[in-house]
């Protein structure tokens, strides 16, 4: 076992015992990680924000019922999947029922790129740079939620195979097969970096 | 390997997932094909700018909003807790202390059963074709001899009501 997941398990079992302090200290490790991820399956937005927030307090009203055999990455990215998974049903249903619409927060995205310091001086790299990232992110939202998942746990948030495994419950084949078309999908969608890049 | 077996394994074989026969089978196909040299090599540009890319970060009031739903909730108690403590009890740690128990548990079952003598039951209705059978029944059956009048002993007087007469008058002549 790692020094992190011996810190986790550390805080899990004050959580268990009521103390409100260690669950600070987990949303403090973990809100940025998560909210990214959820940023990232969802777009940037109050949705993202809702969503991390309905993250962190379905962990704390199941945190006494958490096992020691998951390890609370796999278990808070978990939540946030199913959460994700839940939210763009709704909106799915919400938009079955109405006239097709545009994704609202896609000019909120770009002024949250466009917020990001890079610390490349070049003004032609730095806007190749801000292009390449929304072309991305925009890449990554329309994989599908499948092999989304999968590359944002294992590409962006670094998760291993075996955690990705635990999270989606698929077997380790699934889980490298999404991996390698989500990110073939993404090559050929920016390609055309690419090939002035590589 | 043809490239359409070799391109699904690219991804794999970036991350050193794929098995030692593999590495080599892709090994081997990519210093002859220059195309999937170039999409291993795109994949693996991909994949750096997927993991260089920025993270978004929470807002400035996010843990205030966070506390103060919180404060309105309480965590759900653990309603497999008696399933823990099941699984607690059979710990890894304590199975060979249960396998002991178990057996030993057996062998007081077995004592128990097998130490009993045998019940010994005497068919009343098949009579000894011989006096000495009678007698030796007779004392398996515990019957007092010595008593005044044996025709009381209900089994006796049974004897006396045999069709040949040969034990009923025996025990007369006894008397």
């Amino acid at each position: 076992m790692t020094a992190v997941s011996n810190a986790d398990t550390s805080l899990i079992l004050r959580c268990q015992d009521n103390d409100a302090a260690a669950f600070n200290e987990i949303v403090a490790r973990y809100k940025n990680r998560v909210y990214n991820y959820i940023c990232r399956t969802v777009g940037p937005g109050a949705d993202a924000d809702d969503l991390t927030q309905e993250t962190f307090i379905r962990a704390y009203m199941n945190i006494k019922s958490f096992q020691s055999r998951a390890t609370l990455n796999t278990w808070l990215f978990r939540i946030a999947t199913n959460i994700c998974i839940d939210h763009q049903r709704k909106v799915k249903r919400i938009q079955s029922n109405l006239v097709p619409l545009q994704r609202e927060d896609a000019d909120n995205e770009e002024d949250v790129q466009m917020d990001i310091p890079d610390t490349r001086y070049n003004p032609e790299d730095m806007l190749l740079t801000k292009e390449l990232n929304t072309e991305l992110s925009k890449a990554l939202l329309d994989l599908p939620e499948k092999l989304r998942t999968v590359i944002l746990l294992h590409d962006i948030e670094g998760l291993a195979y075996e955690e990705i495994m635990e999270i989606v419950d698929c077997p380790l084949g699934t889980v490298k097969s999404r991996l390698f078309n989500a990110r073939q999908t993404i090559r050929k969608k920016i390609s055309h970096y690419l090939n002035s890049s590589v | 390997m043809k490239c359409d077996k070799i391109q699904p394994m690219l991804s794999a074989f970036i991350d050193n997932a794929l098995s030692a026969r593999d590495t080599w089978e892709v090994d081997r196909h990519l210093a002859e094909c220059h195309e999937c040299q170039r999409n291993l090599n795109e994949m693996k540009c991909t994949i750096k700018l997927l993991h260089d890319i920025p993270s978004f970060e929470v807002s400035a009031d996010f843990d205030a909003k966070l506390q103060e739903k919180l404060s309105e909730l309480q965590p759900k108690p653990d309603r497999f807790m008696w399933i823990k403590g099941l699984s607690r009890m059979f710990r890894p740690r304590l199975l060979p202390a249960w396998g002991a128990a178990s057996i030993l548990g057996i062998l007081l079952v077995m004592m128990v059963f097998f130490n009993q003598k045998p019940i010994r039951t005497v068919n009343l209705n098949t009579f000894p074709s011989t006096e000495a059978n009678f007698v030796q029944q007779a004392k398996v059956q515990n019957m007092a001899f010595s008593a005044v009048n044996p025709l009381e002993d209900v089994s006796i007087a049974n004897l006396s009501a045999h069709p040949s007469g040969q034990f009923g008058s025996n025990a007369n002549t006894s008397e």
